[in-house]
């Protein structure tokens, strides 16, 4: 047993609170330390040349390193390790750095303890045993969840990368919500020109399947090896016949509210999403449908020129194996009418900002008119409120979503456009105007069309013969202010997907408290999760605009397209494993293994012993402690190893 | 549960003793039993949190303790005592420090154990079957606003108690005696409170904002829950209209427009008390010739 | 010219202290003023008044004639995206203002708090005449509501006596520990 021990300055990070040459010192007294040094940066290059040559010069078969938390360089000192022809699990580190040099000031109490940390580091990796990285292979597929603007460009890039992609949307057209849009700020390009050509690529890419109107039922599997049920709603129309004509549509004899339009607007049983779809194709509502709820009907069928329609139909579940999977799921809007002082959503002429985007677009409820929905006429005053849904602790929704201020902004200027005499109010807090030219466009809104911009938030909304009482606060005047509009649009913030919760438990990711899903590391590490092989872009993660999102989703598609580039992949030794000639088949690890990693397993005697699946396993311990007999040990975290660091500090 | 320690209130004691007859007298139709929580002491009303918090604390607690030593669940017909009451036991039992600084520097003991409600809550959580079986003339010629002012449902944590924007139980109980009921956004808009008191400025404004909207809507009526609402309302209803082109109109507590359909005497609910002339609107409702 | 160099820190923290509430929380959106039934009697808006407090300005805050035209409808504190209890923070100046001894309030509501009080603590209950009448009396109003007396005599509201409850002395007794006590 040969142990080296080095000692990290990390500048002053380390060295001023605790004294490095004091801890080397104490190191060499330490049983089988036969070497030790301190070093300014053990990370930096040169430093882990030397630390390669004092192995292989002083033939150490043992390494510690003291300096900052495993979390930031362990990875690194692995590797040096490996070139220097040791295992790389032959490893300790000791973190003097965030759990002592940065945490204390007093001197001599951290450097006592940063010598007590390097003995517990020296008894434990005393008890190392070299350990093998077990390979995968990989299946060079990709699974792209939701269509939206971030789906279809990661989908696209990953193509463009020669690996099939699957891409699976719930809804009956890719197009997300970007589809709803009118037009996009900065630019004022209109949404659906620029976004249909992408989903039409997507459509008629060679390496891109396509399965629309389906959800995932199901995940199981690991990097490299997922394998996923997805279940294809039954859509009562054969999507391979039908040529989206729309007949049936218009001739169909049933009432509903539009889902396009989100409420606003009339729709049928039977629909195609928009005039742009893709794929261009009509789907059954079953609850609204006159056939399904009464049995009578069938006019669409009747009249289908393809033959299309088919109310037999069943949903169809399908298994596919991917080696990565990444999400877009998007997101959903804050339900306003959470708010009763804004009237409960009891007033046709208070709608959301996506509801009004319907109102401007002219594949809207009044084709681009802009009229009130109560009586159909022309709005002269209009008002916008900001932060309806955000930065609202009370709501339970205390953070920004990013776009609103933006999207306000555009609305303002459309509205002007087609409303040229139309007077225009906006109730800001602050205005987030951060993006390239994003600031130009919302001074344009005030400075050339006109939208008188009023920082206050509004406390009540209501009616009074047809008018829109609209009381707000003009904090910069330090006074109440009242505005008669005909009609208010309420900037409702970003919250997560329906469903997202559920689906992060079927993918194995975590989400903060508001659904949106966890990356790995809010700067450096935006298009992981914690799960490897399971990617995110888009608003799924927190609330962006669409450029930000296509930046994302770009950025996924170049870490699929790496992880899908090996033929195996390595997974890590640091797994639990269960002693199967003591285990007592109680499955209590089971029960609390978050993974999915443990499995029964029949013995040749029939008895059934609990097995750990390695490359699932993440090496969180939990099964450790709650055996009872303790027949699961952990990879790099054994008892012995354990227990060594407790008595190196208790013994003294 | 029908047994309460009955909380009138230094108002419906004296000032708004038509509120205290007709809710006794509704209650005792409703099988509610209505014991007066002996020798009650002022809950503080708004005075007493204006000039100093622990004593506002103390002065309510006095009476939550009275109530808790009855062994029942306490109700208060004026939404400011309930308001007080609800707001000390709310702050008492959520904070260990202030309960032990109760007991210590007050020599007041209080358990937090007893149910509070205002008068509106506990007749609107009855059964409507029960209150509907009592009806014998309902009250169908009647349009009415239901005006419920701010302690009622306000704020709602500590209130707990129907919508702090848009309450329907008074709107539910108007209905159940077959009244119509106008739609009002005034609902929860602040009459001018104890401010109307001394400053007829806040009458004017306040009040003649919910008395206009109301006529506007063509209400016959409004019905109130608060013997502070009601004087600011219907003893200054002069005060509020001045200025607008408003006729007078009759200002109802709503347990005096139960009493009428349950078949109750005008006399006996204190209609006739009323300073804007109730009694027109009240014998075409109950089909006596004025 | 405000100065803003030396903050008032412990009258900031006298005032979130005895409130329970934390002033930075508010960030200004102004939904207080905008729904407060009585902003258009107040030369501070709502706003206005928790801003001064944030910069520790006591004096321009306990001398706003504002905080004494808050009637607690508790509109602000139900709506406050921030949570803040407003009215609770209007309560607080009201009182750290009695206790300075800066009074800015000129609309006599101190004065109708006392006579109303007062009463409580002689009798253990409002006495609801006798305080309008002395209220009249003391503020010059000597004829406020005069042609209120004659209807509410008819209406029988004319209590001349309010008898003094049974445990007077209980209620006595915490008008006087409270007032040696600083409200928590």
């Amino acid at each position: 047993m040969r142990i080296g021990l080095f000692v990290c300055h990390c500048g002053n990070n380390i060295a001023s609170t605790v004294d490095v040459k004091k801890v080397v010192q104490a190191g060499l007294k330490l049983p089988y330390v036969v070497f030790a040094t301190d070093v300014d940066y053990v990370c930096s290059a040169p430093s882990q040349k030397n630390i390669e040559e004092a192995i292989q010069e002083k033939n150490l078969n043992r390494v510690v390193i003291a300096a900052c938390s495993p979390h930031v360089h362990e990875e690194t000192f692995r590797r040096v390790l490996k070139r220097a022809g040791l295992n790389p699990y032959l490893l300790q580190v000791a973190n003097i750095r965030e759990q002592c040099s940065w945490i204390h000031d007093n001197v001599i109490f951290a450097t006592i303890k940063a010598i007590d940390l390097v003995k517990m580091a020296v008894a434990k990796v005393s008890h190392h045993e070299p350990l093998v990285a077990p390979k995968v292979g990989v299946e060079k597929r990709a699974l792209v969840i939701g269509g939206g603007i971030a789906g279809i460009q990661a989908a696209l890039d990953i193509a463009e990368g020669n690996i099939p992609v699957t891409l699976v949307e719930r809804e009956p057209t890719i197009g997300g919500a970007m589809a709803k849009l009118d037009k996009a700020f900065p630019t004022l390009d209109c949404a659906a020109c620029i976004l249909t050509p992408k989903m039409a690529e997507v459509n008629q890419h060679e390496n891109i399947e396509l399965m629309v109107y389906s959800e995932i039922e199901d995940v199981k599997g690991y990097v490299g090896n997922f394998e996923v049920k997805i279940r294809k709603k039954a859509s009562y129309v054969d999507y391979e016949k039908c040529v989206g004509c729309g007949i049936c549509e218009q001739k169909c004899p049933s009432k509903a509210s539009s889902k396009f339009n989100l409420g606003r607007g009339d729709g049928k049983a039977i629909y195609i999403s928009f005039p742009q779809a893709v794929p261009k194709v009509a789907t059954i509502s079953p609850k609204h449908c006159i056939y399904f709820q009464r049995q009578k009907c069938r006019v669409c069928e009747k009249l289908c020129p393809a033959d299309a329609v088919d109310f037999k139909m069943q949903d169809e579940i399908v298994t596919e194996r991917f080696g990565a999977i990444v999400t877009a799921t998007g997101y959903s809007l804050f339900d306003y009418s959470q708010y009763g002082e804004y009237g409960g959503g009891r007033y046709p002429d208070v709608m959301s900002g996506l509801q009004y985007e319907r109102f401007l677009s002219p594949t809207g409820p009044s084709k681009g008119e802009i009229k009130r929905p109560s009586d159909g006429k022309k709005p002269e005053t209009i008002v916008f409120v900001a932060c309806v849904g955000s930065r609202d602790e009370a709501k339970g929704r205390p953070y920004c979503s990013a776009v609103c201020c933006m999207y306000t902004a555009k609305q303002a200027i459309l509205t002007k456009e087609h409303l040229p005499e139309s007077q225009i109010y906006v109730f800001y807090i602050d205005i987030r105007a951060t993006g390239k030219l994003y600031e130009e466009f919302v001074r344009r809104a005030q400075e050339e069309y006109g939208v008188q911009y009023v920082r206050g938030r509004v406390s009540k909304i209501y009616t009074d013969n047809g008018k829109l009482k609209v009381r707000g606060a003009d904090t910069l005047l330090g006074e109440p202010v009242e505005v008669d509009a005909d009609l208010v649009v309420l900037a409702t913030g970003f919250g997560a997907s329906k469903g997202a919760s559920t689906l992060a438990k079927k993918l194995g990711i975590s989400h903060d408290s508001y659904g949106f899903f966890t990356e790995s590391h809010p700067k450096l590490k935006p298009v992981e999760t914690n799960t490897r092989g399971v990617f995110l872009a888009g608003a799924c993660q927190s609330p962006k605009d669409i450029p930000a999102t296509v930046a994302q989703a770009s950025g996924v598609a170049s870490k699929v397209l790496g992880a899908l580039s090996k033929d195996q992949i390595e997974t890590s030794p640091l797994v639990a494993a269960v002693d199967a000639r003591r285990c007592i088949g109680c499955f209590q690890c089971l029960g609390v293994c978050p993974y999915k990693a443990i499995e029964e397993v029949a013995l040749n005697n029939g008895a059934k012993i609990a097995e750990i699946i390695p490359t699932l396993c993440q090496g969180c311990g939990l099964c450790v402690a709650t055996c009872n007999p303790g027949v699961i040990s952990l990879n790099g975290f054994t008892d012995n190893q354990l227990i060594s660091e407790v008595e190196a500090i208790v013994k003294g | 549960m029908s047994k309460f320690a009955y909380y009138p209130g230094c108002t419906l004691e004296q000032l708004a003793q038509e509120y205290d007859e007709s809710a006794r007298l509704v209650g005792k139709f409703l099988g509610l039993e209505f014991t007066e929580l002996p020798d009650w002491s002022c809950c503080g009303a708004t005075p007493s949190h204006h000039k100093n918090y622990l004593l506002s604390l103390a002065l309510a607690a006095r009476n939550l303790i009275l109530t808790e030593e009855q062994g029942l669940d306490l109700v208060a017909p004026c939404p400011a005592c309930s308001n007080r009451f609800k707001t000390a036991h709310h702050d008492l039992i959520s904070d260990f420090d202030l309960l032990k600084k109760l007991r210590q520097k007050f020599d007041l003991n209080y358990r937090g154990e007893i149910g509070i409600f205002s008068l509106l809550e506990v007749i609107s959580n009855l059964p409507f079957d029960l209150i509907r079986e009592k009806i014998v003339r309902p009250l169908d010629r009647l349009r009415v606003v239901p005006y419920y002012g701010c302690f009622l449902v306000r704020p709602p944590e500590v209130t707990q108690f129907d919508d702090p924007e848009n309450p329907t139980s008074l709107d539910n109980l108007m209905e159940l005696i077959g009244a119509q009921v106008v739609p009002s956004e005034y609902k929860t808009e602040c009459c001018g409170g104890v401010l109307g008191i001394t400053n007829n400025q806040v009458i004017s404004k306040l009040s003649g904002d919910i008395l206009e909207t109301a006529q506007k809507a063509g209400a016959q009526a409004i019905v109130v829950a608060c013997p502070l609402c009601h004087q600011n309302l219907d003893l200054k209803q002069d005060v509020a209209r001045s200025g607008r082109n408003l006729k007078p109109m009759p200002v109802f507590y709503f347990t005096q427009l139960m009493g009428l359909a349950f078949g109750i005497n005008p006399k006996d609910l204190g209609i006739p008390k009323h300073t804007v002339n109730p009694m027109r609107l009240t014998n075409s409702l109950i089909g006596v010739r004025s | 010219m405000i100065s803003l160099t030396k903050p008032d820190i412990n009258f900031v923290q006298e005032v979130e202290t005895l409130s329970g509430q934390k002033v930075a929380h508010c960030y200004q959106c102004g939904k207080c003023t905008a729904g407060c039934p009585f902003a258009f009697l107040m030369e501070d808006a709502p706003h206005k008044i928790i801003h001064l407090v944030q910069l520790g300005l006591q004096k321009p805050v306990l001398s706003s004639p504002a905080i004494w035209f808050c009637a607690s409808c508790e509109t602000c504190t139900t709506r406050c995206p921030k949570q803040v209890d407003v009215a609770k923070l209007m309560d607080t100046l009201r009182e750290l203002s009695h206790k300075a001894k800066i009074i800015g309030e000129k609309s006599d509501v101190r004065l109708f708090t006392e006579i109303f009080l007062n009463s409580v603590k002689t009798k253990g209950r409002a006495h609801g005449v006798g305080i309008m009448a002395r209220y009249n009396f003391e503020s010059g109003h000597l004829f406020k509501d005069a042609n209120k007396l004659m209807p509410m005599v008819r209406q029988g509201r004319v209590s001349l006596r309010q008898k003094k409850i049974s445990g007077i002395q209980n209620v006595r007794s915490i008008f006087a520990k409270a007032k040696n006590l600083k409200s928590f």
